[in-house]
């Protein structure tokens, strides 16, 4: 075994970790001012506000101007083992979604899409683009492809205020089985960071993915960029 | 498994001689699991025989799947193995572009008392030991993974004898009867500091994956904590999912 000897600034945020457990500190808890923090531990200011910083960073504290630090509320976290919308997400998580339309255009079947949605070159494709806000701050980008033979006549309904799924379920009899999702990091683009509210080149959540029914045959292409102050994605591997 | 009925006795060829005595040696625990044996010569001095014959003494036991010759290092004595095949369902799968060659290096192993938040996280007094380990995957030569792991130290308590250049945590766990029944994990976003970053080889404030995963064995005990941080340009996530 090594001996080690850990970072200061390490040591100070798991100081301060290992602090608001044992004061059992609740979330919006006021911690020691920066003063007090480095005469109970020795830490000197300059590693302090580093690991300050550090978990403010990691979203486990955040600053009032003039007032403090304190301790931030856990992230949402959505578990990604059944096929949710985020219309049943904001559900669980008890917030106010709301989704606004960017576009809805018909445009023919790319390669790339021919693979995912198993249609042929030219096919007609639905390309769907929605803003969801969480709570009226924009959380995320979704991009929806449909095979259009599947989905005649989608444009006729309120996609505003309805959940796809929903719609694919009950009103086209659709049997959503299953799917695969893959999840990345990508940079919004000024037109993206637009919309998101956040500056260009954030790193942000890249969710793609295929949704298909009980013969695997896919039902939906989608891409998502969502922002990742607020969340982050759980899953348990069972044996 | 060989047959050791036929008995051997001062008679026998040395080298199954050689190979009962260190059979034995390995059943009664003098070279646990994940451990190395002592090398050829120094096998040869004990025992004042040839090198020869005890290569082919570890031969024998290397062709029973008792041991394991890494170059360069030496001979590792294997651990009994689950034979089922466990299908694991759900989960994040790292799924990178290209290339097959991981060499994975441990910059830091080392012991250290829990404190607090590992043990919230384990079930543990602050005081209790746990294992600290640092790793870092490349891939084709690009680092594309950086490691912290922290192992209780009751869980695992040879972990400081196993060569971990040579088997896996999981291995270990394996070896030693703790069986991984369940893993939690999370993905997030974050920004590394610039001494892991230049490790990663981002640029600083670049945005990198981090993935964290809690191990839990057959009695819910929490076994293993990993924070993994990810490049995004060189790794994704993959999750199956059905209804």
């Amino acid at each position: 075994m090594d001996s080690y000897k850990p970072k200061p600034r390490d040591e100070a945020a798991e100081t301060i970790e290992c602090f608001i457990i044992r004061n059992n500190l609740c979330p919006h808890d006021k911690l020691p001012s920066q003063r007090e923090m480095c005469a109970m531990w020795s830490f000197n200011r300059v590693t302090l506000c580093s690991a300050i910083e550090r978990l403010t960073q990691e979203g486990k504290l955040y600053s009032r101007p003039g007032s403090g630090v304190y301790v931030a509320p856990p992230k949402i976290q959505r578990n990604l083992l059944r096929l949710q919308s985020p219309t049943d997400y904001a559900r669980e998580e008890g917030t106010q979604l709301q989704t606004k339309n960017l576009s809805f255009t018909v445009m023919p079947c790319t390669r790339q899409l021919s693979q995912k949605l198993h249609i042929p070159l030219g096919r007609p494709v639905y390309k769907l683009v929605r803003l969801r806000m969480i709570n009226q701050v924009p959380s995320e980008i979704d991009t929806s492809y449909l095979d259009a033979q599947k989905v005649p006549d989608l444009e006729n309904y309120n996609l505003e205020t309805r959940s796809l799924y929903e719609i694919l379920r009950t009103q086209y009899r659709f049997q959503l089985t299953g799917g695969e999702e893959n999840i990345s990091i990508t940079y919004a683009d000024p037109m993206e960071a637009k919309f998101l509210e956040i500056p260009e080149n954030t790193g942000v959540f890249y969710l793609s993915g295929t949704v298909w029914d009980e013969q695997k045959t896919p039902l939906e292409y989608y891409k998502s960029l969502v922002r990742s102050e607020l969340l982050k994605y759980s899953s348990t591997l069972r044996r | 498994m060989n047959d050791h009925t036929e008995q051997i006795s001062y008679r026998s060829p040395i080298y199954l001689q050689l190979r009962e005595v260190i059979r034995a040696q390995i059943e009664e625990g003098e070279y646990p699991p994940g451990t190395s044996i002592p090398s050829e010569n120094e096998l040869a001095a004990t025992y004042g025989i040839n090198r020869l014959t005890v290569r082919n003494a570890i031969s024998t036991l290397v062709s029973e799947g008792l041991l394991k010759r890494v170059q360069g290092k030496g001979v590792y004595v294997i651990g009994p193995k689950n034979p089922r095949e466990l299908e694991a369902v759900g989960g994040f799968t790292p799924v990178t572009q290209g290339g097959n060659a991981y060499e994975t290096r441990i910059l830091i192993k080392t012991v250290r008392p829990a404190r607090e938040k590992y043990a919230s996280i384990f079930g543990l007094f602050p005081e209790e030991e746990i294992y600290y380990i640092r790793r870092l995957t490349k891939l084709d030569g690009e680092p594309v993974f950086l490691e912290d792991a922290y192992i209780p130290k009751k869980v695992l308590p040879n972990l400081e004898d196993i060569d971990l250049k040579v088997f896996s945590p999981y291995e270990a766990f394996e070896y030693y009867g703790v069986r991984l029944m369940r893993t939690y994990q999370t993905l997030d976003i974050t920004t590394l500091d610039p001494r892991e970053g230049k490790m990663l080889g981002v640029a600083p404030q670049q945005s990198v994956m981090l993935f964290e995963c809690t191990s839990y064995d057959q009695d819910d005990r929490a076994i293993e904590f990993t924070r993994t941080y990810v490049r995004g340009d060189r790794c994704s996530f993959v999750v199956h999912y059905h209804e």
